[in-house]
């Protein structure tokens, strides 16, 4: 093969490489951009790094997680852990929708996630607790802008009285 | 008079070796890449699929270009993850409905229907009386799906067809 110019030579290894960037951003780290309002005052336009390996391991409630959203497979949303299978949860009220109060049971393999921002949020008040398959990363650190950057805390942000039973771990 | 230590420890040696180590990488990666996202086998096992597919000793061909539901339709076998159990556990089953149709949920019990809600799909296994579905967990979200069951490839290689036909009159 007669050897490139120059200015060409590095994309054959870049090329070759692809396949490693693809894995690593499919199943170790990988950068996202956070759109709308539903979880400020936490997240609001950042750039986050969402840790993709053990993603539904030892999840706690409090942790802020990337999923699918399950109305709508081609979207990832953003949303925080309030209760964890076999947890009893009160609903909050809608925009548009239910009234909230109401007592619900996790059930089995599943979870409920909730917006930190409660009026501008689709979350498991609209669509019920997911499946934790749905689940792709956790988000751990915002990473941009510099003045927000930091670890994502693991905590309830208001949501303490959600919690009517907590299941035994 | 070179030892076996400067041999192996010789720049071109090194430099060989490091280009071995790339190319293994590479290929690791990219045969990787291609079980992710475009064709993977695998064993199947359980009664569910029956006739479709044995109890035991079947092996599949799931296409990884229809992850994700993505032209996906009424009669084809599809590979998911079970929403009822966390992640790690597959199934095969066949698509009996899509987002807006109205499916029976059980017809060997009662009339009862229901509305596909959107983003999800009704499953039901090829063999009624033994498998565990969409009649036991609901719809399953469009997002869990790994993949269309396309071929098998052990014994007597097959593809499969849409399980779907036309009723000639």
């Amino acid at each position: 093969m007669p050897p490139l110019h120059p200015l060409l030579s590095p994309i054959p290894p870049l090329l070759l490489s692809l396949p490693m960037l693809i894995f690593v951003t499919n199943h170790l780290y990988s950068l996202h951009s956070i759109r709308g309002r539903s979880m400020s005052p936490t997240l609001s336009r950042d750039i986050i790094l969402a840790q993709r390996h053990h993603a539904t391991a030892n999840l706690q409630r409090g942790q802020v997680v990337l999923y699918r959203s399950p109305m709508d497979p081609e979207r990832v949303a953003v949303k925080r852990v309030v209760a964890l299978e076999g947890d009893v949860v009160v609903t909050r009220p809608v925009a548009g929708g239910g009234m909230g109060g109401e007592m619900v049971r996790v059930e089995g393999g599943k979870v409920w996630v909730e917006g930190d921002e409660g009026f501008w949020s689709v979350d498991s008040n609209v669509y019920g607790a997911i499946p934790k398959a749905l689940i792709e990363a956790k988000v751990t650190y915002v990473v941009w802008p510099p003045s927000r950057a930091g670890r994502v805390k693991v905590d309830y942000m208001g949501r303490v009285g959600a919690l009517k039973y907590r299941a035994p771990e | 008079m070179t030892t076996l230590f400067h041999r192996l420890t010789s720049p071109p040696f090194l430099r060989a070796q490091f280009q071995t180590l790339t190319r293994v990488g590479q290929t690791f990666f990219f045969i990787h890449l291609f079980w992710e996202h475009f064709y993977c086998v695998g064993a199947a096992t359980g009664a569910s699929m029956l006739p479709t597919i044995n109890i035991a000793g079947d092996w599949i061909v799931i296409s990884k270009l229809y992850s994700r539901g993505r032209g996906i339709g009424v009669g084809d076998m599809v590979s998911y993850v079970r929403p009822v159990d966390g992640p790690g556990m597959h199934v095969s089953k066949r698509i009996i409905g899509m987002p807006g149709d109205w499916v029976v949920v059980d017809p060997e019990r009662r009339d009862e229907m229901i509305k596909v809600p959107p983003g999800h799909c009704w499953t039901t296994g090829d063999n009624l009386p033994f498998s565990n579905d969409s009649r036991h967990y609901g719809p399953v979200p469009l997002a869990l799906i790994r993949g269309k069951v396309i071929a098998r490839l052990k014994p007597m290689p097959k593809f499969f067809e849409n399980g779907l036909k036309d009723v000639e009159d």
